[in-house]
């Protein structure tokens, strides 16, 4: 409605622009209310033993809406079900699956409507696909590379996304947990190795592990050094850099805006707050430092995926067992 | 006042302390590189965005054994 320019006079423009800020700025005070209220109901109930929930130590997060349904509506099932913590393997798959919901609806119908004169949610579509096109094919060449677009391409696109959920009102970026990025992980680990397992063969696969060895003191190294260190690689050290660091960076900024977000709540705590609690929007500047680290971290697990599917690939030197010595030597 | 909890932030300390050497190199680096060539600043960015994110996340693993213990 801002950008097309419908509203035609800009004074009216800003004012939108405006309210849309003031509104998003209220609408964050009170998502610390539900974590508030969250923690002191178990002080209430503490009898009754069945509603243990909300009473989970650890670092703050902003709530989401399975945690706000069963702050604010206790007493039915449905919020008995959802404000119990240990119920959160419902929780969470539930946001990554109204993401890939969203894409999927929102890509059929770009499909579906598809035409030579594009419109406009056409062209950023395919202004999204030609810009992984080329950062994707520019890494693993025309053939391959296209072949991979879809899950590479689509590895960025979910992980960014997934990543930015975590930022509107209750909601959670999945990726905040560290069984999705495991998850994710797998997925690149199971590519990876299939790629391996099919373009090379079990023979080439094992000599590649060992290092392309041509004689009897390479074969040494190779079975002694370089095949435990490779397999160690393979299977354990790539997928869990992978995990730990979109874990790590989506999950400590969740934190870190939970902690600005209740710190400016508590800033304000001598206001009368007739049930409304109020707060300084300090988590302003982090949500847009979460913006840049959400892109980031997702452009760097797709770009990392791309280069372990290129190290498998079938090379055309000769000296790559020169090299892993000098690597791992 | 319990070690075990002082020891936590230590080592994100200490490992924060290597991500900084890291990254003030390699950022330096590709800021000199960019001044040598303007018309490749668009690469050089990219792969020190990339690089820069490989850095921050060995001090990022040292925050995540915090999480993981409480």
């Amino acid at each position: 409605m801002i950008a097309s320019g419908t509203l035609r006079a800009p004074i009216l423009r800003h004012l939108a622009a405006g309210l849309f800020l003031l509104a998003g700025l209220l609408v964050s005070a009170p998502r610390a209310s539900a974590s508030t209220a969250a923690a002191a109901k178990p002080a209430e109930h503490a009898s009754a033993g069945e509603h243990k929930a909300a009473h989970h130590e650890g670092p703050p997060e902003l709530p989401n809406l399975a945690e706000a349904i069963g702050a604010f509506a206790p007493e039915t099932r449905v919020g008995k079900f959802l404000g119990n913590h240990n119920n959160w393997w419902v929780v969470r798959p539930f946001f990554a699956l109204l993401m890939v919901l969203i894409f999927v609806l929102l890509l059929t119908g770009v499909y579906k409507k598809r035409s030579v004169h594009p419109g406009r949610l056409q062209t950023a579509v395919e202004m999204v696909v030609e810009a992984l096109d080329n950062l994707i094919c520019g890494i693993l060449g025309r053939d391959v590379g296209r072949a991979y677009l879809p899950f590479l391409g689509g590895l960025f696109v979910y992980i960014m996304s997934l990543n930015l959920f975590g930022l509107f009102p209750l909601a959670m970026s999945p990726t905040s947990f560290y069984a999705t990025t495991g998850a994710l992980a797998v997925c690149t680990v199971l590519v990876t190795q299939y790629t391996a397992f099919t373009k090379l063969g079990v023979k080439g696969v094992v000599l590649h592990w060992l290092g392309n060895p041509e004689d009897g003191v390479t074969w040494a190294v190779g079975f002694i050094i370089l095949l435990p260190l490779h397999i160690v690689e393979d299977f354990i050290v790539k997928p869990v850099s992978l995990a730990a660091r979109l874990y790590g960076n989506i999950f400590g900024e969740d934190v870190l805006l939970g902690a600005m977000l209740s710190m400016g709540v508590s800033i304000l705590v001598f206001l009368p707050k007739h049930g409304i609690p109020v707060g300084l929007p300090l988590e302003l500047p982090f949500m847009f430092l979460a913006l840049l680290t959400s892109t980031i971290q997702a452009l760097v697990f797709s770009l990392l995926s791309t280069i372990y599917v290129l190290m498998v690939l079938p090379h055309e030197d000769h000296d790559e067992h020169h090299e892993a010595a000098d690597v791992h030597a | 006042m319990n070690l075990l909890q002082l020891a936590y932030p230590l080592g994100v300390g200490i490992a924060a302390i290597g991500s900084g050497l890291g990254l003030g190199r390699a950022v330096g680096s590709a800021m000199e590189a960019m001044g040598r060539q303007p018309e490749a600043a668009g690469k050089i960015q990219t792969g020190m965005i990339v690089g820069a994110a490989f850095i921050e996340a060995l001090t990022i693993y040292a925050l995540i054994s915090v999480f993981l213990a409480k």
